[in-house]
C-alpha cells in the first residue's frame, strides 16, 4: 500500500488506530527524519499516535506544551467522543483543523505540521506547528532602494504573505492558497484585491495554475514558464520582484501576486512594458528626479539594444553621415585591427557576457577582482594588442551600463539578447537591416499580451483605459496628482486619490 | 481585457491612414509635381490631398450611415468572392510596385551599395511578420510608430523652414504666372494614384470598431498626414524651386541631405530620416499584404476550408495566416525581382492604376453599399 499513485482513491482515516499506524509507517518507511510515537492517555488507556518531521516542527509547542498536556495533565477522558474532548479541552493552540484523509495528513506532516490520530476517531487532527529552517528577512539584493524599505522576500511562504499583509491591512486582500507539484506539493498563494482585480484575469490565472501536473515547483521561475502564453518571447510576461512594497503596490493597482513557497521572488501579473521601468524609489523620491531617472531608463534601454548595431551601421555602411574628423578618428583607431567591424563588436560583447556570467558565480570577494581583471587587463590588453579598437570598448561599456539601468534583471536580459540580433542585422544590411530588425521587434511587442492585456499599453490601445494612462509611464506625475489607478484595475474603481480641499 | 476580435479602434485607423499618407506622399508628391510655378505646384498638391481626404471621409461617413440604418448588418456582410479576388490581385500588384518603389528610393539616395535582394528581403521580412499577426497588431504598430515617425519629421520640418527662411526663399511664392487649372487638375490626378495603393476605405472600415466613439471618421489622422505631406512639398519647393525639383529624381531625398540642425553633430541626416520613412512605409506596404492574407482567409472560410474566427479555431487560423503570409512574401519577392528587370513595369503599372485602378477603387464604396442594400431588400421580400 502506498500513496504515490495519485490516481487511486484517497485513503480515509480509520477508526482503528492500528490500521492507521500500519499505513503511516509503511509510507514513512526508511524516512529517518519522520518521528512517529504512540502514546497511551489517561486511565482509560486511550491510544493516540503523533507524527511529525524532525527539525521542521516547533519543538516548544509540540513537546513542551501539547504532548506534556496530553501525557500529564489529562485525568478524565469520556468514553464517548473522546476525540472531540481532546480537541476541545486538551490542545492548547487555536490553529487546529481536522482531516479525514490519511494522504492529506501525510501532506500536512511533510509541510512541518503535526498529525495526531486518536483511537476510535475517524478524523485526524492537524496542528499547525511549522518551524522551518530559513534565513530571516534581509535587504533586497537585486532591487536596491536608496530611500524606501530595505526588506525583501524570503524562502518562507508564510513570511512572504505576512510581509505583504502588514502593508495592506484590508480584508479585501484575498489570498487563495493551492498546492502545485505532485511530488513537491509546493504551496502557492494567489493574492489580489477583491474589489480592484479584473475577474477575467483572475479566472485565467486560476485556470492556468490548474491546467498542468508537474513533478515539482522549486521556484517561481518554474511556475512562470508553465503558465506564460508566449514562452518563446525574450520579454517576460510576468514581473518578478523581491520587494514587498512593490508587491503591495501592484496589488493596489489591481494586479495579482503569486507567492510561491521556497522562492524569494514573487510574480506580479499582468505585466506590461512600462511596468518594468518602474522602480520603488520613483514613488518615494521627488517627482522631478523620478521623471528624469525614468526617461533615462527608457533611453538606456534603447541604447542597450541599439547602440552596437547603430555603430556598425554608421561606421561600417554610412561613414558619410559622420563628421569628417569623427570618421577619420574611427578609421585611425581601427588601424591594425584584423577583424571586421561586426566581428570586433561581437567578440567584445561575448567577452562582456562571459565576464558578467562569471561574476555572478564567483563569491563576493573575488567579484571585485574580476571587475579589475576584466575591465582593465583584458580590455586594455586587447586594445594594446590591436585585437579591438578603443571605440568598440567604449561602445560595449556604454551598452553594458545602459542595460544595468533597467530595474528588472529579466527584462534587461531581453534587451541584452536583442542586442545580438541587431548586431547581425546591421552587419548584413546596415541601416536598412537595423530598421527592419527594429520593425520585427516592435511587431513582436505589439502582438504580445500578458493575460489579455496588450504588452505595450498604455502606448497602444489606450482607449480601453483612458483615465490616468500617462501618469506613470515615460514620465511620472507628482504624487498629489496621481488620482487614477492604472488600466489593470476593474472599471469603476480607478479612483485612488481624493482631495477634500478641491472637492475632487 | 482585450480579445482577439480582429478589429481596430478609430484612433488606430487614424494613425494607419496618417502613416499611409505620409509614406506615400513624402517621396512621391515632390517627385511628381515639379515643373510648375510654385503656387501652381502647391495648388496641385492641395487638390491631391483634399481629394484624398474627401475620398476617405465621405466613404467612411457613407458606410457608417448605411450601417446605422440597417442596424449594423452591413459591417457583418461578407465581401463577394469576385470582390475578394479583385482585391487580392490588386494588392498583389500594389505590394510588388511598392517594394520596387522602396528600393528605388534607397538605391537613389543612400550611397552604401545595398543589393536589391538584401534591401527588399529586409522590408519583406518585417511586412510578412506583421501580416501574419493580424489587423490588431497592425493597429498597435501604427500607434507606436506614429509618434516615432511624426515627431522627428516635425523637428526636421521646423529646422528646414528655418533654413529656407534664412536663404530668403528662392522663389516668389506669390507668383501666379503659369497657373493653368487644367494642368493642375490633370497632373494632380496623375499624382494621386499612388495613394490609392493604401488601405481601401471599404476594407479598413470593416475592420474598424466605430461603436465606441462619437466620431465616425478618422479625420485627425487624415488631416495630420495630409498636412505633413503638404509641408514636405512646400519645403522642397522653397529649397529647390519647381524647376529644380523637376530636374531631380527624388528632390525630397536631396532635401534631407541639405537640412542642418543646430549643433550640426552629424554630417548627413538623410539616412536617419529615410529609415524613419521606412517605418511608415512598413504600414503602407504591410497593409497591402495583410489585406491579401485576410481576404484569402475569407475565401477559404467561404469554401469551408478554414474555421470561423469565433468558433475557437483561432489558433489554427492564426497558423494558416502566418504560413500564407510567408508564402506570399516569397512570391512577392520573386515577382519584384522580375519587375525590377522589366524596364516598362513602372509605365505599365501607372497607366493601369490611372485608367482602371483609381476609377474602380472610387466606385467600389457606392457599388458595394448599393449591392448590400439590394441583397437586404431582396431578403426582406
Amino acid at each position: 500500500m502506498g500513496r504515490h499513485n495519485k490516481e487511486e482513491q484517497a485513503v480515509q482515516v480509520d477508526t482503528c488506530l492500528d490500521k492507521n499506524i500500519l499505513w503511516i509507517t509503511s509510507n514513512f518507511e526508511d524516512c529517518a527524519d519522520a518521528v512517529m510515537r504512540k502514546i497511551i492517555m489517561g486511565p482509560q488507556k486511550l491510544g493516540i499516535y503523533v507524527v511529525y518531521m524532525d527539525s521542521m516542527y516547533d519543538r516548544d509547542l509540540v513537546d513542551g506544551v501539547l504532548l506534556k498536556n496530553l501525557l500529564f495533565d489529562v485525568n478524565e477522558i469520556p468514553e464517548e467522543n473522546a476525540g472531540d474532548f481532546i480537541v476541545r479541552r486538551c490542545l492548547a493552540t487555536a490553529d487546529i483543523k481536522k482531516e479525514k484523509q490519511l494522504d492529506k495528513v501525510v501532506d500536512e506532516v511533510l509541510k512541518g505540521n503535526t498529525g495526531i490520530l486518536i483511537d476510535g476517531m475517524s478524523e485526524a487532527i492537524i496542528i499547525s506547528s511549522k518551524d522551518l529552517p530559513g534565513r530571516g528577512v534581509q535587504p533586497a539584493e537585486t532591487e536596491v532602494s536608496v530611500r524606501g524599505s530595505k526588506e525583501s522576500f524570503t524562502e518562507s511562504f508564510r513570511t512572504n504573505t505576512v510581509l505583504i499583509r502588514r502593508r495592506i491591512r484590508d480584508t479585501r486582500l484575498k489570498a487563495k492558497q493551492m498546492t502545485i507539484g505532485v511530488r513537491s506539493r509546493t504551496d502557492v498563494a494567489v493574492m489580489y484585491m477583491d474589489d480592484l482585480v479584473r475577474p477575467r484575469i483572475l479566472e485565467e490565472i486560476l485556470r492556468k495554475l490548474d491546467s498542468f501536473k508537474v513533478d515539482a515547483i522549486l521556484d517561481s521561475g518554474s511556475l512562470e514558464q508553465l503558465t506564460e502564453d508566449e514562452w518563446y518571447s525574450p520579454f517576460p510576461q510576468f514581473q518578478a520582484t523581491e520587494r514587498p512594497d512593490k508587491a503591495a503596490s501592484a496589488l493596489l493597482e489591481g494586479r495579482i501576486v503569486l507567492v510561491v513557497d521556497n522562492s524569494p521572488m514573487v510574480l506580479l501579473l499582468p505585466a506590461t512594458f512600462s511596468c518594468f521601468f518602474q522602480a520603488s524609489d520613483d514613488y518615494y523620491n521627488r517627482w522631478d528626479t523620478a521623471c528624469f531617472v525614468r526617461m533615462l531608463r527608457y533611453g538606456a534601454a534603447a541604447a542597450a539594444m541599439l547602440l552596437p548595431g547603430l555603430y556598425i551601421a554608421l561606421a561600417g555602411f554610412h561613414p558619410e553621415a559622420l563628421p569628417l574628423s569623427f570618421a577619420l578618428s574611427f578609421a585611425a583607431s581601427r588601424e591594425g585591427v584584423p577583424f571586421s567591424l561586426p566581428l570586433e563588436v561581437l567578440v567584445m560583447e561575448i567577452a562582456f557576457e562571459l565576464l558578467r556570467e562569471a561574476g555572478i558565480r564567483l563569491p563576493g570577494p573575488m567579484g571585485s577582482t574580476l571587475g579589475i581583471v576584466g575591465g582593465l587587463i583584458i580590455g586594455q590588453a586587447a586594445v594594446d594588442a590591436h585585437i579591438v579598437s578603443p571605440v568598440v570598448v567604449i561602445i560595449v561599456a556604454l551598452t553594458a551600463l545602459s542595460a544595468f539601468t533597467v530595474p528588472n534583471d529579466l527584462f534587461a536580459s531581453a534587451f541584452r539578447m536583442m542586442k545580438f540580433y541587431f548586431i547581425i542585422a546591421a552587419a548584413i544590411g546596415g541601416f536598412a537591416g537595423l530598421t527592419a530588425a527594429l520593425l520585427t521587434v516592435m511587431i513582436h511587442l505589439a502582438g504580445l499580451k500578458s493575460f489579455g492585456v496588450p504588452y505595450m499599453m498604455p502606448f497602444v490601445s489606450a482607449e480601453m483605459a483612458p483615465e490616468g494612462r500617462w501618469q506613470d509611464t515615460v514620465v511620472k506625475a507628482p504624487g498629489s496628482y496621481m488620482y487614477e489607478r492604472p488600466f489593470f484595475t476593474k472599471k469603476g474603481h480607478r479612483r485612488r486619490l481624493r482631495k477634500e480641499k478641491n472637492g475632487r | 481585457m482585450a480579445g482577439d476580435n480582429q478589429m481596430i479602434s478609430l484612433r488606430q485607423a487614424s494613425w494607419i491612414l496618417a502613416l499611409d499618407v505620409l509614406a506615400a506622399g513624402l517621396f512621391w508628391l515632390p517627385s511628381c509635381l515639379g515643373g510648375q510655378s510654385f503656387l501652381g505646384m502647391m495648388l496641385m498638391g492641395m487638390v491631391v490631398l483634399v481629394f484624398l481626404f474627401a475620398y476617405y471621409t465621405v466613404s467612411f461617413c457613407w458606410l457608417s450611415k448605411r450601417s446605422r440604418r440597417n442596424g449594423g448588418k452591413i459591417r457583418k456582410q461578407e465581401l463577394s468572392s469576385a470582390l475578394c479576388i479583385f482585391f487580392i490581385l490588386y494588392y498583389l500588384a500594389a505590394v510588388v510596385y511598392s517594394v520596387h518603389f522602396f528600393y528605388r528610393i534607397i538605391e537613389g539616395l543612400i550611397p552604401a551599395d545595398y543589393s536589391y535582394p538584401v534591401t527588399v528581403l529586409f522590408l519583406l521580412a518585417a511586412v510578412v511578420y506583421g501580416a501574419g499577426k493580424g489587423i490588431e497588431v497592425r493597429g498597435r504598430m501604427a500607434e507606436l510608430m506614429g509618434w516615432l515617425v511624426f515627431v522627428p519629421i516635425l523637428v526636421l520640418f521646423a529646422a528646414g523652414f528655418r533654413q529656407a527662411a534664412g536663404y530668403g526663399g528662392p522663389m516668389d511664392p506669390h507668383a501666379v504666372t503659369g497657373l493653368q487649372w487644367k494642368n493642375i487638375l490633370s497632373e494632380g490626378y496623375g499624382a494621386l494614384w499612388f495613394f490609392f495603393l493604401a488601405d481601401h476605405p471599404l476594407l479598413l472600415w470593416r475592420q474598424t470598431n466605430l461603436e465606441s466613439n462619437g466620431r465616425k471618421t478618422p479625420v485627425k489622422g487624415l488631416v495630420g498626414g495630409c498636412l505633413m505631406v503638404f509641408a514636405a512639398l512646400a519645403l522642397t519647393g522653397l529649397f529647390f524651386t519647381p524647376e529644380g525639383m523637376a530636374a531631380e529624381n527624388q528632390p525630397f531625398g536631396i532635401l534631407l541631405q541639405m537640412i542642418r540642425f543646430p549643433g550640426n553633430f552629424i554630417s548627413r541626416y538623410d539616412v536617419f530620416f529615410i529609415m524613419l520613412w521606412m517605418l511608415s512605409f512598413y504600414i503602407f506596404s504591410g497593409g497591402m499584404l495583410l489585406e491579401i492574407v485576410e481576404l484569402y482567409m475569407e475565401l477559404l472560410e467561404k469554401a469551408g476550408l478554414s474555421g470561423k474566427s469565433d468558433t475557437g479555431q483561432n489558433g489554427r487560423n492564426n497558423r494558416m495566416k502566418q504560413w500564407t503570409a510567408l508564402f506570399l512574401g516569397m512570391l512577392i519577392f520573386f515577382l519584384s525581382v522580375l519587375a525590377n528587370q522589366w524596364d516598362s513595369f513602372d509605365a505599365v503599372f501607372s497607366r493601369w492604376m490611372l485608367w482602371t485602378g483609381v476609377p474602380v477603387c472610387l466606385l467600389l464604396v457606392p457599388v458595394g453599399v448599393w449591392k448590400w442594400h439590394r441583397v437586404e431588400q431582396n431578403g426582406a421580400e
